[in-house]
């Protein structure tokens, strides 16, 4: 009889194991490394841990924390402050400052309810951090909220702003897009509902619009004054990449791996390409020639006139955007050895990291 | 294969019923919930007749009298329950195999969920994969989460309305899930036969079941606690009606003397 309850206590054990290997509570598998670069380091925001990289030569700088902690997951883009401070978001509700030379702690702020997901914009006076709790903290440069403001969903967009116009720009998965006071967080404007919800990063010209992709599968021009529509161009499929803009034209990608320019102007089509899969970053525009790479694992260099300049394959999978600091290209692809590649600016590698355990 | 034959039907139906039931989620689970067991109705029916027949063998003389007979040539016993179950058209694995059929289920009604939920980037972009055309995805997302205190995304204890008492959130739905499962285990089990060895090994099971349920409310997406708590109250509802609830269980037993 022993060896049947064994039998029976035995299989309830796999069967537990076995449905807790599809735990939520495991972040390993529910997002992409997070990537930006001061003048010699690279700072990755790699799952568990958050990584120093030397730009020159690939090796470690630091990590954070020095012992992986699985409660704890960093997959936003860690931003630089203009005094000094690196700030990483994380799963577990909580917002890092870092010093970016050592890696120790300089503030936590605890504020958030959710999973912050999306990046910090972060300006000389403020951080503007927003959450899957649907709120837009603003926390002063030392960690103290300072006003938080509400939204009707999640927000995993980083934030945007124009300097002139005092405001902070907020894309919601609600389907809309909110001005707030950069300073006392009153809400000044907000759209009218886009038909899909926004994950990407909206840009503002110095014409002031604001251009925001959807994931109602298009590409949206709002007047940056009182958010109502100046143009809405179709796209194929969802629009998650934010569009980089370069004088007068707009670049963005889709789920489905076109790769659009447009007017920014009016919206209008100027080349259009599909390389491979979906893409997911945001373009960079490096003079005549765009950066981005696709799902599948690669690296694509683009003239901004369409043609395909060339590719490199990386591995694994990526969906991060590449990072340029100097003549250095950074790739943080997910599911490979390397966590980060360095390729010069014709796409030839320079050097991978991969975390020693 | 998964994907495509379990995952995204069940993706899918449940935000089909999102959209037609006032875009709440927790809503959504519920009513999956009644047709996951409507469905699987028969099943149970199977499960429960085989139970039957099988509790009516074992308390049979000739079964008793053969588990004597051969208590020393385990080989020879084997073959000779074999023949019986044949004789009397029984499936020995007949109340086992609807069980089994379910636990598939359960694990895709969790992946389901959290894909539905879609609370990180990569669940949300294999969202954007799974969902078929005529469903309106793009204005339905990201769905409504929110149910009573609960993110149903999030683990229980995660969601940011939990109950927090002394610092500490408290897990009411896992306590519910540990109830309603202990109460289902014990209402559904059958008056154990004499000398019933079976009876021991479903002893364990009432004992270890609600806390392996109990724990995976406890750690995964509380969305799946609710369909624990439902679909624990619907079999009890089910048994009920086949006339099957054996409500005397959850009296005290009485030592009977045993006479010298």
């Amino acid at each position: 009889m022993k060896s049947k309850n064994l039998f029976v206590f035995s299989t309830l054990v796999i069967l537990s194991v076995l449905l807790g290997a599809c735990s939520s509570t495991i972040y390993s598998s529910t997002g992409w490394h997070g990537l930006t670069a001061g003048t010699d380091t690279a700072y990755l925001a790699a799952g568990a841990q958050v990584y120093a990289v030397d730009l020159n030569t690939g090796s470690e700088k630091w990590r954070y924390p020095a012992k992986a902690n699985a409660k704890i997951a960093f997959y936003a883009n860690p931003v630089l402050t203009s005094d000094g401070q690196l700030i990483v978001p994380s799963y577990d509700h909580k917002l890092y400052s870092l010093n970016p030379a050592t890696g120790s702690e300089n503030w936590i702020f605890t504020g958030s309810k959710n999973r912050l997901i999306g990046s910090p914009l972060a300006t000389d006076k403020m951080i503007y951090q927003p959450s899957a709790d649907d709120h837009i903290y603003a926390v002063d440069l030392t960690g103290k909220q300072v006003w938080v403001q509400q939204t009707d969903g999640p927000i995993w967009a980083k934030p945007a702003t124009d300097p002139n116009c005092g405001c902070v720009y907020v894309a919601s998965m609600d389907h809309m897009v909110y001005s707030f006071d950069a300073t006392t967080g009153k809400q000044l404007w907000k759209s009218e509902d886009l038909g899909g919800a926004l994950v990407s990063s909206p840009v503002v010209s110095t014409e002031g619009i604001l251009y925001v992709g959807t994931f109602g599968k298009e590409m949206i021009a709002l007047d940056a004054t009182n958010g109502s529509i100046r143009w809405r161009f179709t796209t194929q499929d969802w629009v998650w990449s934010g569009p980089a803009l370069e004088s007068t034209a707009l670049y963005f990608g889709d789920l489905s791996g076109y790769l659009y320019a447009l007017n920014a102007s009016d919206g209008t089509t100027v080349w259009r390409i599909q390389p491979q899969k979906s893409i997911v970053d945001t373009p960079i525009v490096l003079g005549d020639k765009l950066y981005f790479t696709t799902e599948a694992d690669t690296l694509f260099i683009v003239s901004t006139a369409g043609d395909i300049v060339s590719s490199k394959v990386i591995g694994g999978i990526i969906y991060s955007s590449p990072v340029v600091a100097g003549d250095t290209v950074l790739v943080a692809p997910t599911g490979f050895t390397a966590i980060l590649v360095a390729l010069n600016l014709d796409g030839n590698q320079k050097w991978t990291y991969t975390p020693a355990k | 294969m998964w994907n495509t034959f379990i995952l995204s039907p069940m993706v899918n139906v449940l935000i089909w019923i999102y959209n037609f039931f006032f875009h709440n989620f927790g809503l959504a689970i519920i009513i999956f919930t009644i047709l996951i067991r409507l469905i699987t109705y028969p099943l149970t029916g199977q499960q429960l007749k085989s139970q039957k027949k099988m509790q009516e063998l074992q308390g049979s003389k000739k079964w008793q009298e053969i588990q004597k007979k051969y208590k020393d040539d385990k080989e020879k016993l084997a073959q000779e329950q074999m023949k019986i179950y044949k004789e009397m058209g029984i499936n020995p694995l007949g109340s086992c195999l609807p069980l089994l059929i379910q636990f598939p289920i359960m694990i895709g009604l969790y992946q389901s969920i959290t894909l539905a939920m879609a609370s990180a980037p990569i669940q949300l972009l294999n969202l954007s994969r799974d969902i078929y055309s005529f469903i309106p995805a793009s204005q339905l997302i990201p769905l409504n989460s929110k149910f009573l205190w609960m993110n149903l995304g999030l683990p229980e204890i995660s969601s940011p309305n939990a109950l927090i008492i002394a610092g500490f959130a408290v897990p009411i739905m896992t306590i519910i899930v540990v109830v309603t499962t202990y109460l289902q285990s014990k209402l559904m089990t059958p008056p154990a036969n004499p000398g019933d060895q079976g009876a021991q090994m479903s002893k364990m099971m009432n004992l270890y079941m609600p806390i392996l349920m109990g724990w995976i409310a406890y750690s995964l997406a509380s969305g799946l606690a609710l369909y624990f708590i439902i679909s624990n109250v619907l079999g009890v509802v089910q048994y009920a009606i086949m006339g099957n609830v054996h409500w005397g269980n959850l009296l005290p037993k009485r030592k009977v003397a045993s006479a010298k």
